[in-house]
């Protein structure tokens, strides 16, 4: 595949995703938050979602904070 | 502590750049950050042995920031390159720390010099965008290579596969054989080393038949 190819196929995985994201509303953001949030994984073990909360914990207890970044807007 | 940050691009949900600002570029990022939300380390091993790895690491890290705040030299020396080991300091933080610690030994000069040199390659690579890229990277880092500066452990993977891109887009058939031997070394035992590496044999067999 040529190079040029290669970039335009690329370029037009990372735009529809942009699309995508552009056409949802803050209460479908919202929505998709919380379903993320309700995932059976964080169900498991005592998850903090709150940053100023988990570093106020941390001062606490000295202990540290292992974070885990995820995302919620795409699917 | 755990704690999940969902970046989820909702307006009013507090600290939506706290990924860009910890250090991640993508998802899932991991890291361990201190009570006051500094970063100690960067997880990018996610086995077992990876994350004991770490934790270990952190664990002597903070004994010798310990020992360097009560005034031992050799403990800071060895505290900054621990916290390059762990994704703490990047190469300017690195240095700008050792520059006040003196001195240092030989021995522990040519880890740093090594660390140094696998920062080099990363920040090189976190700019390819486009195989012009690659293969502008690929001749620097085969530059890099004559010199003798050659990253370790998984940037060193990176640092031939990008050079082999450069080897490919020159037609040399030689520089491509000798690196893919460098390469197939460094990812032997490796889960997916056949499916890597046949895609690169597979190259360098047409760039033998090009030559003639």
């Amino acid at each position: 595949m040529k190079p040029k190819t290669v970039m335009a196929v690329a370029l037009s995985l990372f735009a529809v995703p942009s699309l995508l994201l552009a056409q949802k509303s803050q209460e479908e953001l919202a929505k998709m938050r919380d379903e993320k949030m309700a995932h059976e994984v964080f169900q498991k073990a005592n998850w903090i979602f709150d940053y100023d909360k988990v570093r106020e914990e941390a001062k606490k207890s000295d202990k540290l904070i292992f974070a885990y970044f995820t995302r919620s807007y795409a699917g | 502590m755990l704690f999940c940050h969902v970046t989820s691009r909702v307006e009013a949900d507090p600290y939506q750049g706290l990924l860009q600002e910890k250090g991640g570029r993508g998802f899932p990022y991991l890291a361990f950050l201190d009570a006051e939300g500094n970063v100690i380390a960067k997880q990018g091993d996610r086995s077992v042995e990876g994350f004991e790895k770490t934790l270990a690491t952190i664990t002597d890290f903070r004994a010798l920031e310990k020992k360097a705040k009560a005034g031992d030299r050799a403990a800071g020396i060895d505290a900054v390159i621990a916290g390059m080991e762990l994704g703490a300091y990047d190469a300017d933080q690195a240095k700008e720390k050792l520059a006040k610690l003196g001195p240092i030994p030989k021995d522990k000069q040519a880890k740093i010099d090594g660390m140094l040199v696998n920062f080099e390659v990363d920040a090189m690579m976190a700019k390819v965008r486009t195989q012009q890229q690659a293969e502008e990277a690929g001749r620097k880092f085969a530059e890099m290579e004559k010199e003798g500066r050659v990253p370790t452990g998984r940037t060193a993977w990176n640092f031939y596969a990008v050079m082999l891109a450069a080897h490919e887009a020159a037609g040399d058939a030689e520089a491509y054989e000798k690196a893919l031997g460098v390469f197939k070394s460094l990812v032997e035992g490796q889960p997916n080393a056949a499916r890597m590496t046949k895609r690169f044999e597979d190259t360098l067999e047409k760039l033998k038949k090009a030559k003639g």
